[in-house]
């Protein structure tokens, strides 16, 4: 089975990027890989949750993508620096997103993963 | 066997976290015994430039290699004399990275 | 002998960055290795398939996404993003295994999602530019 990571480093709706990436991880389990994302840097603010953006701002919403790869078994991890930054607590996020210090999504990367995707 | 993890960087140093994040998923892939072989091309070259910031700084060892694109390199106004004299600058970066990647890497990881 | 497979993400346009030249590049390099090289055009970087492409001080993409896919490249760019931006022109056609598009170069076929996902679990290893 293939490892995919798929790394989310962009804030979603200012930019395509995060639901690209998001779109990308959905797929990729849907098809049968084991899919992990990782929130980076800007990337983290994807984490908060009561997005409202269908009713706001006319967009898709990168909350209910989360949800749906929870669903089907994929993981989501955070950079404990980059919300620790951003000023964001594990109450404001997504339920069942992890939250790993960095050295811990290090060795996930170098000892378990096949493949890297960034966004 | 030794694992061989290959990163490409087009990036500078201080665009974003993500420097930051190469930098220590090398230093982690280095403690455990594992090579790192690192290419620059595009703006990846200022990666290789002498006194960077502290931890932006790369140090090729026995088990970092680091390899600059000479022609990105030139382009920018950065000559081989401007690197880490542990640095290497190449030609034909493109061919290496890819057999690097293809044959003797593990893990490909481009930024 | 089995020939190693490389996917390629590209997911910026081409000229505003310059991560489609880098993209090009190393997918040229491993065209000449012998590998198998398979290119997915993601997000912006769907522009990259424009037809007449007339850079005056850049490289042509287009130009050299024809050049790597003389070379034996498997270009396709995703129909969603495409769709977005213009390119398509009509439902998929199950014959030409494509969405029709008088806008883009020939070698690009625009297609679904589910072809790169394809590549990504097939390809021994994957590149992504332009993501970042």
């Amino acid at each position: 089975m293939v490892n995919l990571v798929v790394e989310i480093t962009h804030p979603p709706y200012g930019h395509e990027n995060t639901f690209a990436g998001l779109y990308v991880a959905l797929t990729s389990l849907a098809k049968g890989m084991n899919v992990t994302v990782i929130l980076h840097g800007d990337g983290v603010y994807t984490a908060l949750k009561g997005q409202s953006p269908e009713k706001k701002i006319n967009v898709l919403s990168t909350e209910a993508q989360i949800q749906d790869i929870l669903a089907i078994g994929g993981k989501v991890i955070a950079y404990r620096d980059a919300l620790i930054h951003r000023g964001i607590v594990k109450e404001e996020m997504i339920e069942g997103i992890e939250i790993y210090d960095s050295p811990e999504i290090y060795d996930m990367m170098l000892e378990s993963t096949d493949k890297v995707i960034v966004f | 066997m030794k694992e061989n993890i290959c990163i490409l960087i087009t990036k500078p140093p201080h665009t974003s976290e993500g420097g930051k994040r190469v930098c220590g998923i090398t230093r982690r892939a280095r403690d455990k015994g594992m090579n790192v072989t690192i290419f620059l091309i595009g703006d990846g070259v200022l990666f290789a430039k002498r006194n960077l910031e502290g931890n932006m700084v790369i140090t090729p060892d026995d088990f970092i290699s680091i390899k600059a694109g000479m022609n990105d390199m030139l382009a920018r106004g950065i000559t081989p004399e401007m690197l880490d004299y542990r640095i290497e600058a190449v030609d034909d970066i493109e061919g290496k990275f890819v057999e690097d990647a293809m044959e003797n890497s593990r893990l490909v990881f481009t930024w | 002998m089995v020939k190693k497979k490389l996917a390629i993400m590209l997911f910026s346009g081409p000229y505003g960055k310059q991560d489609a030249d880098y993209m090009s590049r190393i997918a040229e390099s491993a065209l000449q290795k012998g590998y198998e090289v398979k290119i997915f055009l993601y997000g912006d970087g769907v522009h990259a398939q424009m037809n007449c492409q007339n850079p005056k001080s850049f490289l042509n993409i287009g130009e050299y996404l024809t050049k790597l896919a003389d070379m034996g490249a498997e270009i396709k760019s995703c129909a969603r993003c495409s769709g977005a931006r213009g390119y398509t022109e009509g439902e998929f056609d199950e014959a030409l295994d494509r969405y029709p598009s008088s806008k883009a170069v020939d070698a690009v076929k625009i297609h679904t999602l589910y072809s790169f996902i394809d590549m990504i679990k097939d390809c021994d290893k994957i590149m992504t530019f332009g993501g970042v």
